[in-house]
């Protein structure tokens, strides 16, 4: 690997701008040092300290990558640069918990209304908890990569999206088939109620599958989502990185 | 110009601004060429040292005062060029009037009273 390219990738690494921006900005820069380079060779200038004088005028130092930063920095940086870190983490946590008591609120009433919470499946209540815990990984992490544009490493967390959709369903169709045993115990120990038994616990099971699935289901979008943006912008990222020049 | 607002590290930043916005009258250029002509025109006096351009470059795109645009290049090279807006033009016409008068009244100074300056 060139200086040159080493030094770039250390700009990448200690500049702190969202990622398609910051792409752009070294595939910029990449440009102009390439073509500096050339016209000064072109003018006579020894390749050696063409490439040099070419890295003095344009390669970044320390105060012009603060500067950099602040341009580039996101809506919700600008807005919250003022802010001491500590305060700004007790206000994002304080928002993530509003959010999640409205989500919270606002779903059990629609679960109350739908007749779901009259005589559930034990395990009802686990998978709404699981679900909780995946809306507020999903929040946390759309927060991260699309208002806060913290880049520094964008798939943190992101299999824990995919994890907790699945346990979500899992915890589901293991409530299943567990109430279903109990069912089937049920239904020896007295046959004579088998009809009402049967029919109570078929409802009970699919209302409960229904509502892991429904739970998961915008965990699995999210992380499809996220997923495909991050490839997208890192596979756009390495190609700048690569320099794709002679 | 308002007198007890000036500042003087502000002007500063606002000549870097305008040599910008003044390369880029005569049409579009990408960043390194935008720095040599700033070089060349004011005969070596200007000079963007550190990549000191790209933070003026990208701030005056964001206040709309100039647009910048990819293009491609044979053997498959992308360069970013920027052209001059009407809002930009607009400005930099705007605060010429205020570096003559700035420069205007330090001369007056330099000069001392009763001597016309150079």
């Amino acid at each position: 690997m060139s200086a040159l390219s080493e030094r770039l990738r250390s700009i990448d690494a200690s500049l702190s701008v969202p990622l398609p921006r910051r792409t752009a900005l070294l595939r910029e820069l990449r440009y102009d040092l390439d073509a500096l380079t050339e016209e000064l060779i072109a003018q006579g200038v020894p390749s050696v300290e063409a490439r040099r004088r070419a890295t003095t005028a344009l390669v970044p130092d320390a105060g012009t990558l603060e500067s950099l930063e602040s341009v580039h920095a996101s809506r919700y940086r600008r807005a919250t640069a003022a802010l001491d870190v500590r305060r700004l983490r007790g206000l994002e946590r304080g928002l993530l918990a509003a959010a999640m008591t409205v989500a919270s609120v606002s779903g059990a009433t629609m679960l109350a209304s739908a007749g779901i919470t009259r005589d559930p499946s034990p395990f009802l209540w686990p998978v709404i908890g699981a679900g909780l815990v995946l809306y507020a990984v999903c929040l946390i992490k759309a927060f991260e990569l699309w208002i806060k544009g913290d880049h520094a490493k964008p798939r943190r967390g992101l299999w824990g999206v995919a994890f907790l959709s699945g346990a979500v369903v899992v915890l589901g169709a293991a409530g299943v088939l567990t109430d279903t045993i109990v069912l089937f115990g049920t239904l020896e120990a007295s046959p004579d109620l088998a009809g009402t038994l049967f029919m109570a616990g078929v409802r009970r099971e699919a209302t409960l599958m229904a509502v892991a699935i429904v739970l998961a289901l915008p965990g699995a979008v999210f992380w499809l989502v996220a997923h495909q943006w991050i490839a997208l912008v890192e596979d756009a990222h390495r190609r700048a990185l690569a320099f794709e020049s002679h | 110009m308002t007198d007890e607002n000036f500042d003087v590290q502000g002007f500063a930043r606002d000549i870097n601004v305008l040599l910008v916005l003044a390369t880029l009258r005569d049409g579009s250029k990408h960043g390194y060429q935008i720095a040599l002509d700033v070089e060349t025109e004011s005969s070596g006096l200007f000079r963007f040292r550190h990549g000191t351009l790209y933070p003026i470059l990208h701030r005056l795109e964001a206040e709309g005062f100039i647009d910048g645009s990819w293009s491609k290049e044979g053997g498959g090279r992308r360069k970013k060029v920027y052209a001059l807006t009407a809002g930009g033009r607009a400005h930099l016409e705007g605060r010429r009037a205020h570096v003559g008068e700035v420069v205007a009244r330090l001369l007056r100074v330099i000069s001392g009273p009763g001597e016309a300056p150079a």
